[in-house]
């Protein structure tokens, strides 16, 4: 039984390394890329560079006005976040709570119909709309993630909800507490770990998206990360080492948050997942 | 079921109501900031500093309204659309969305300008006969261009080959070519606008495109086999030209693009060039010795009688019909600066163009010389491609038909796009 | 929004909807709801009436329309929707959209259940190996299209000089399409695998240490255990990745923008396209077809969880 346990550890491990690879060296690629010079970048591109440089980086940095495009990232990112954690978990609470309400339970199927409905059936109308309200910038854009995602976090938040004890909440009423006390107090504590797992999809949806943004917001100089990629392609790909530099840029933010917080990452999505 | 109490109801409109408010004037966070000038667009890309010059120029003579210079190139309708952050004055090519702004009425009239009274009669007609909207100045024709084909006149000189003025001439003097070992024709296939500027030649010579293009647009639903005019009857004669040129190219034309043709033609490598005169920008800064070696003929007709120059209203200034207030006042002040003299003559004689005004001085520039009478004498017609509606894959059909040569596939196909788009949009 | 994969959870609680949300037997007896819940409940669904609800009437209103997005239109009935049948650039788009949907779904469950398993096994380095795996999925897409660009069209060409390899797989327009479905698993896998490794945490190892003890080879295993247990977890990953796939934009923009010539241009592009052609109204009535198109493939789904989770996982 041992024997047979190492055999299939030793298959396991070798059969993984060949996908992992794959998933690897196009990121080596980028990384190689964005440091050479254009004069070394003959070839497959795949050779370490013999020498670095770092202008690249500046260039991109420069060409993009990549901190500005960051900060709207990051403001688009953060609405979306907060907005779905606050609207939804809100929502799905005084829907559960109230479920033989007429309402309140066809309240909450209207909004489920957002799931089925993609942004591309909305996008036209909704680019009119948001220039005519004003909002044709970041703030449109966390405003329409939310949203979009205001059906599919309270299916979440309303399953994960149910499974809460509801005698929790009676004794907080019974010691005197309004019903925003009782949310505020009990419930969103309680809810913590399904807010991480939604928190964490609405920041991955938010952040890379890219359809979105390049549509509602009118001014390019208050574009997203991913969308000044596009903007600036024909500049970027004048020379392809600085628009490797610009995409590993755009993808140092996700990448560095990923590795620092891995764990909690994977066993957020894991959770989500098994419920 | 429960009670909505109404207050409750208001109480809740309202909060919403203040976070909608609130909403559009957090985002004036990220306003356009007219305090850094106005947008003015010119996205040429040849032309991009020129005109940077002009805005600094102009900013440094301290103006009410100051402009700031835009120079991404992208389509310009979904500012439209959007009717938020137009810019205040435009300097652009006219093509077929200028042509969809101006017909939707969506642009401002601009006769009370006082440049109008000096504009050229001839390109105001040539704008006329592009787009019409109630017979206003939607445009003011800044600079038309002739496009024909660029030669090199050593390699002419060299194979002892003369200026051809009939298509027959033409053939025959790309043949001596070949039999010289010189490349006839430099070929940048990878970029399809060239595929559809030289297509544009084959049409001006073997048809009247500025009525053509009329007729079929009046057939509307009714486009087919059995209208008087249609691009199946019509339009097999350019076809035929364009894939009978397409052995006198360099060998891997297909993969070549613009900038990587000029590079190519300006050091020699072949005798003729279907190109405007936007490419002498880029030629000239090649090779030095341009000047005397480059020169441009109108390509050939059957006859001398149908040789035509091909023009494009290579660049116009327009204004949104929406903007207004101080914008449309700066605006209209930066407009009538751009049609001064100083400016658009300079503009069109750097640049190997026609100055729309009436009293500029002749194109002369040894490069262009030998269209220019052309031009004068009404002898050019319409480039094609800005008669052609937004939204009909032109280009993409016509690369397709030059790697497959079916010719009739294009055209019935060119047929039934225009035709469903006109059960579209009159119904 | 639309490159991150929805957890299984969601389409198997809208499947049994009212299991999902209603009140447990032992609940309170009916009560009004307190004022506070209407705050909760009223500013979500109005906002979402002004941002959703809204725009979706006027598209389908402008669907009726020749509007161009600005300027002046009128009622042209069913003229679009007719010119829309007899569209040759959209039934190639329709085409190709649900070709690569179904094709790229499909790698993507393979290659992700077989690491699925390669990483739920007794493997070394395996924190090692999921930190890898994972790592797809916080990327951009089109980030990431812009990159594999450069490496179908010159660094492969120089590595494998022959072939459809070797001209570049991107200028070929019977070719494009391959780098897409790549990328698209290679993005998408991520997100699939989490859901196969929950499927086979959830099938514990009770199963697979008897069937070692019974001699099983590890094919048999894999046929006979693994695969039936984790029948329902492939049935939801599918749907999810087909959905996905359907509104498939950011690697299309990056990786070929629709070409060469339209032979890899998807139906998303096809409508947002409108935008700047002036073609407002006809990409409305698009839209609407593709949402119809859509919500009968959604509801055909669910009703296939819905068998499933009947005749039990």
């Amino acid at each position: 039984m041992r024997r047979k346990a190492t055999r299939s550890n030793k298959w396991g491990s070798i059969g993984l390394i060949l996908p992992a690879l794959g998933i690897l060296i196009p990121l080596y690629f980028v990384v190689v890329m964005s440091l050479k010079y254009q004069s070394d970048s003959g070839g497959s591109g795949l050779e370490f560079p013999t020498r670095i440089r770092w202008a690249n980086f500046s260039d991109a940095w420069e060409l993009v006005n990549a901190p500005r495009a960051l900060a709207m990232s990051i403001t688009i990112s953060a609405i979306t976040i907060i907005g779905n954690l606050l609207l939804s978990s809100m929502m799905a609470w005084a829907v559960v709570r109230n479920w033989e309400s007429r309402l309140f339970r066809w309240s909450f199927v209207y909004l489920l119909a957002a799931m089925f409905l993609p942004f591309t059936v909305l996008a036209l109308p909704q680019v009119k709309l948001m220039s005519q309200l004003g909002l044709d910038n970041p703030i449109g854009v966390g405003i329409l993630h939310i949203m979009f995602g205001l059906g599919f976090n309270t299916l979440l938040f309303s399953a994960y909800i149910r499974s809460l004890p509801v005698e929790l909440e009676e004794s907080a009423t019974i010691d005197g507490c309004s019903t925003f006390e009782v949310y505020r107090k009990v419930v969103w504590p309680l809810l913590a770990p399904m807010a991480a797992t939604i928190g964490i999809f609405s920041f991955l949806g938010s952040w890379n998206d890219f359809m979105m943004p390049s549509l509602i917001i009118s001014d390019i100089r208050n574009q997203t990360l991913p969308v000044v990629q596009n903007s600036f392609n024909d500049q970027l790909t004048l020379n392809y080492n600085v628009a490797f530099a610009s995409y590993f840029l755009a993808m140092a933010p996700a990448l560095i948050g990923y590795l620092i917080a891995r764990r909690w990452i994977i066993s957020g999505i894991m959770r989500g997942a098994i419920k | 079921m429960a009670e909505i109490n109404r207050r409750t109801l208001l109480i809740g409109a309202g909060g919403v109501g203040l976070a909608a408010a609130l909403a559009p004037g957090l985002s004036t966070l990220f306003g356009g900031g007219s305090s850094s000038g106005l947008r003015y667009v010119q996205a040429k890309r040849e032309v991009v500093d020129y005109f940077t010059k002009v805005a600094a120029d102009y900013n440094a003579t301290g103006p009410a309204h100051p402009v700031r210079m835009e120079s991404q190139a992208g389509s310009l309708t979904n500012g439209f659309v959007r009717n938020s952050n137009q810019p205040a004055v435009v300097n652009s090519n006219f093509n077929n969305e200028i042509k969809l702004y101006v017909e939707a009425g969506a642009l401002r009239d601009l006769s009370d300008r006082p440049a109008v009274e000096r504009l050229r009669p001839d390109h105001i007609e040539f704008f006329r006969s592009l787009a019409n909207f109630n017979d206003e100045m939607s445009v003011l024709p800044f600079s038309v261009t002739a496009a024909g084909t660029i030669y090199n006149k050593e390699l002419f000189a060299q194979a002892g080959v003369e200026i051809p003025t009939t298509w027959d001439e033409f053939i025959a003097a790309c043949e001596t070519f070949k039999s010289k070992d010189i490349v006839p024709i430099l070929g940048t296939y990878a970029d399809t606008w060239t595929i559809d500027l030289q297509f544009g030649y084959h049409m001006c010579s073997t048809m009247d495109v500025a009525a053509f293009f009329q007729a079929v647009g009046d057939a509307g639903v009714d486009l087919g086999p059995d209208s008087a005019y249609s691009f199946e009857k019509d339009l097999p004669p350019a076809c035929d030209r364009l894939l009978a040129l397409l052995s006198y190219f360099q060998d891997g034309f297909q993969r070549v693009g613009y900038d990587q043709g000029n590079q190519q033609f300006a050091g020699g490598a072949a005798a003729m060039y279907f190109q405007g005169p936007w490419a002498f920008t880029a030629l000239n800064n090649i090779n030095p010795d341009a000047k005397e070696v480059f020169g441009t003929f109108a390509t050939p007709g059957a006859s001398a009688a149908n040789t035509k120059a091909s023009a494009g209203l290579d660049l116009c200034v327009w204004i949104p019909r929406s903007i207004s207030g101080s914008a449309l006042d700066g605006g209209l002040a930066f407009l009538d600066h751009l049609m001064s003299p100083a400016v658009i003559d300079d503009y069109n004689a750097v640049n190997l163009a026609y100055s729309s005004l009436a009293d500029a001085p002749p194109q002369d520039d040894p490069q262009v010389s030998d269209i220019t009478p052309l031009m004068d004498a009404g002898q050019f017609a319409p480039q094609p491609s800005m008669l052609f509606p937004a939204g009909i894959p032109w280009v993409n059909l016509l690369q397709q038909m030059t790697l497959d040569g079916n010719v009739g596939k294009f055209v019935r196909r060119i047929d039934d796009e225009y035709r469903r788009r006109a059960i579209r949009t009159s119904a | 929004m639309t490159s991150t994969e929805i957890p299984a959870v969601a389409f198997d609680e809208a499947a049994n909807l009212t299991d999902a949300v209603a009140p447990r037997d032992d609940a309170l007896p009916r009560r009004r709801p307190a004022r506070a819940h209407y705050f909760m409940v009223l500013p979500p669904v109005i906002l979402y009436t002004i941002f959703v609800t809204w725009p979706a009437i006027q598209g389908i209103f402008a669907s009726f329309t020749n509007y161009a997005g600005f300027g002046s239109w009128h009622f042209v009935g069913l003229a679009n929707y007719r010119a829309m049948f007899s569209d040759p650039e959209l039934g190639h788009a329709y085409w190709f959209t649900f070709a690569f949907a179904i094709l790229s779904t499909l790698l993507s469950q393979i290659f992700a259940l077989a690491i699925a398993i390669g990483l739920n096994s007794r493997i070394k380095f395996k924190n090692g190996f999921q930190t890898i795996f994972f790592l797809p999925m916080v990327l951009a897409g089109l980030v990431v299209s812009y990159s594999f660009k450069y490496i179908f069209n010159t660094t492969l060409p120089y590595i494998i000089g022959w072939g459809p390899i070797g001209d570049g797989l991107l200028v070929n327009a019977s070719t494009a399409w391959i780098p897409i479905v790549i990328v698209a698993t290679w993005i998408g896998a991520p997100a699939a695998i989490i859901i196969y490794l929950a499927g086979l945490a959830s099938v514990g190892t009770d199963v697979y240490e008897a069937s070692e003890i019974d001699g099983a080879k590890p094919w048999k295993t894999f046929r006979y255990i693994t695969f039936p247990l984790l029948a329902g977890f492939v049935v939801i990953n599918t749907v999810l990745g087909l959905k996905a796939a359907l509104n498939v934009y950011d690697l299309v923009i990056g990786l070929t923008g629709g070409g060469p010539g339209n032979a890899t241009t998807v139906v998303s592009q096809t409508i947002i396209g409108g935008l700047n052609t002036g073609e407002f109204a006809y990409s409305a009535a698009k839209a609407v077809v593709f949402a119809v198109v859509t919500i009968l493939i959604s509801i055909l789904q669910l009703a296939i969880i819905r068998r499933r989770g009947q005749g039990g996982l």
